[in-house]
């Protein structure tokens, strides 16, 4: 990896905005392929993120703000990337259960995911399950639904059964998270995957997708 | 032996005749609306007009009646903390919602909802000119407060019950900030924005201060127990670097604490969420007493490993009934298996005081509250 994708990937990890700006403008000048900038030095520097939280050497700041830098980089990189020329890992239709607000995991799930080159549709909060009817017709591969509450949780079961009520033209698949969420519950429900926090949502997302 | 005499003996970590239980002294430890109501219907209580204590997590305040059918050994001498008297609740489209003190927004959906949670926030900008113009809440007036006086010298010379109160008028200190200007955004300042962080949880803690030296000057000879909240673990560890909390918030907490404790003997109760454990030595550092919710579901919160580790050190004020799996889903006879082991766990030797894990939610069957506090008045007398 040359020395300005190395810097980057550091500056990625250790939310710099201002690095990953710097970083990403030297790296587009000096004639990098933007592909390669994205795919070398910016994707691994979230998967970075995601070990050292898993590890507890990160937290939740830490991950938050790595996540703001990866997306300001992002938002430099998108001009220069051709249509079709990155190939997106698939799409994420996100949000958080009818009944509940409650969305920094939601939102820290989302910036993983994107982070590791899958699409997001953010539904928002207390998404009816209509709209993840919608998100999964018009061609999310995953449907992400998360809870904070164990008053909420059992509103994920309607979301899913409304899914296989609608006869999509498509395969989609369910991930679920939330405090409350226990693997048991989450194939209770009938969902595809559950992940106990974010960095493991990219792992079970990839897994689905593969 | 009265429910005063049995508190302060488990709160020194003595054996009373039986452990105190609680439901309803704390906004931490009380039952939300929609289970108060049909509970109270289950039991026969009945239904007078519902006063709110908590918006925000709808908790109404605890009735008498229902109070002494459980054995309740508290009575809580409070105003709401997050809103101000005279509150108004509005609609806003699919949501009820309100501003609290601070100036926040909040929403509650009409549909399936059952709680307020913050959705807009005053602080914008994160500069310290923007700290500077804002428009900082203020502590209760002394009229409530002299009310509040009243209210505990009738319960202190009138009745046996333990007397908890606080004035802490919003979130804890780490709390409150990302109810302020958003939970991301003050996660992100901790670490990116840290002077402005600082200063605004410096000027929380000023209004704290305040709120409590106004509150406890009237109200702190009759309490037995103050209670502060501050969440700053998840369910599996904390929530932010711990080396961060012992160099931006712990200090703050410190100056509390100091503060609260010129001013009253009462017993200080810290209520932290989630996984706990690594937190207590701090907490015991900064002088509390107690711990609550004891969120036993959370990682590393086994309550025989907590009990042999940390039993001598602090009372564990919770912790009775996991809450959120066997509470509300399990049979009457698993929440009497629950209770009975957790009491085996946490009762020995005092330091402990029956609550559940944090406020019983809504959609709680009554069978399975009922049997909650019958095994524990029954399974919680000590030398049998």
């Amino acid at each position: 990896m040359n020395a300005t994708l190395n810097e980057l990937f550091e500056g990625v990890v250790n939310g710099q905005n201002e690095i990953v700006q710097q970083k990403v403008h030297e790296a587009l000048r000096s004639g990098v392929d933007p592909v390669v900038i994205l795919n070398e030095g910016m994707v691994p520097a979230m998967a970075e993120v995601g070990r050292r939280f898993e590890e507890g050497e990160f937290f939740v700041p830490e991950m938050l703000v790595a996540a703001r830098a990866m997306q300001c980089g992002l938002g430099l990189l998108k001009p220069h990337l051709q249509e079709g020329e990155v190939k997106s890992r698939g799409k994420v239709a996100i949000g958080t259960v009818k009944g509940d607000l409650h969305d920094i995991g939601k939102n820290l799930v989302a910036m993983m995911l994107e982070g590791s080159g899958f699409e997001i549709q953010d539904l928002g909060n207390d998404v009816p399950p209509e709209k993840f009817v919608e998100a999964a017709r018009s061609g999310a591969n995953i449907i992400a639904i998360s809870a904070l509450l164990s008053t909420t949780m059992i509103n994920m079961k309607d979301v899913i059964e409304a899914l296989d009520r609608a006869d999509l033209p498509n395969t989609v698949k369910v991930i679920v998270g939330g405090a409350p969420l226990t693997e048991g519950y989450a194939k209770s429900i009938g969902a595809d995957g559950y992940a106990p926090d974010a960095s493991q949502a990219v792992s079970i997302t990839k897994t689905l997708l593969a | 032996m009265n429910p005063r005499e049995r508190v302060m003996l488990a709160l020194d970590h003595k054996e009373p005749d039986r452990i105190p239980i609680d439901l309803g002294a704390t906004i931490v430890s009380s039952i939300t609306r929609s289970s108060y109501i049909p509970l109270k219907k289950h039991l026969g209580i009945p239904l007078e007009e519902i006063t709110m204590l908590d918006n925000v997590q709808q908790l109404p305040y605890v009735d008498e009646a229902l109070m002494q059918r459980f054995g309740v050994d508290f009575r809580l001498v409070q105003l709401p903390a997050a809103t101000a008297p005279g509150l108004k609740v509005f609609e806003e489209g699919g949501y009820y919602a309100f501003i609290d003190r601070w100036g926040s927004k909040l929403h509650m959906p009409k549909e399936g909802g059952y709680y307020f949670d913050w959705v807009d926030f005053p602080i914008k900008e994160f500069t310290l000119e923007a700290l500077d113009r804002y428009n900082w809440p203020r502590p209760d007036s002394r009229e409530y407060i002299l009310q509040l006086r009243e209210q505990a010298e009738y319960l202190y010379e009138n009745t046996d019950y333990a007397l908890v109160g606080s004035a802490v008028i919003g979130g804890g200190i780490f709390e409150q900030p990302a109810r302020t200007i958003g939970m991301e955004n003050f996660l992100i300042a901790l670490v990116a924005e840290p002077k402005f962080a600082d200063r605004l949880m410096e000027q929380i803690t000023d209004i704290y201060i305040e709120s409590c030296n106004n509150y406890l000057e009237e109200v702190g000879q009759y309490i037995q127990v103050f209670t502060y909240w501050d969440d700053v673990n998840t369910q599996n560890g904390w929530m932010i670097n711990p080396d961060t909390y012992r160099k931006m918030i712990k200090p703050k907490q410190r100056r509390l604490v100091d503060a609260i404790k010129k001013k009253t003997d009462a017993k200080l109760f810290f209520h932290g969420c989630g996984a706990t454990f690594d937190l207590i030595p701090d907490l015991t550092d900064l002088g509390f007493d107690i711990l609550n919710p004891v969120q036993v579901s959370a990682r590393g919160m086994d309550t025989k490993r907590l009990k042999q580790t940390y039993g001598k050190d602090i009372t564990f004020w919770g912790g009775g009934v996991d809450t959120q799996h066997i509470l509300p889903f399990g049979t009457p006879a698993e929440v009497a298996d629950e209770v009975k082991r957790r009491i085996d766990d946490l009762a020995p030797g005092g330091g402990f005081v029956f609550a559940a894990v944090h406020n019983i939610q809504a959609q709680v069957p009554p069978e399975n509250i009922v049997t909650l506090f019958e095994t524990a008045l029954e399974y919680g007398k000590y030398g049998q």
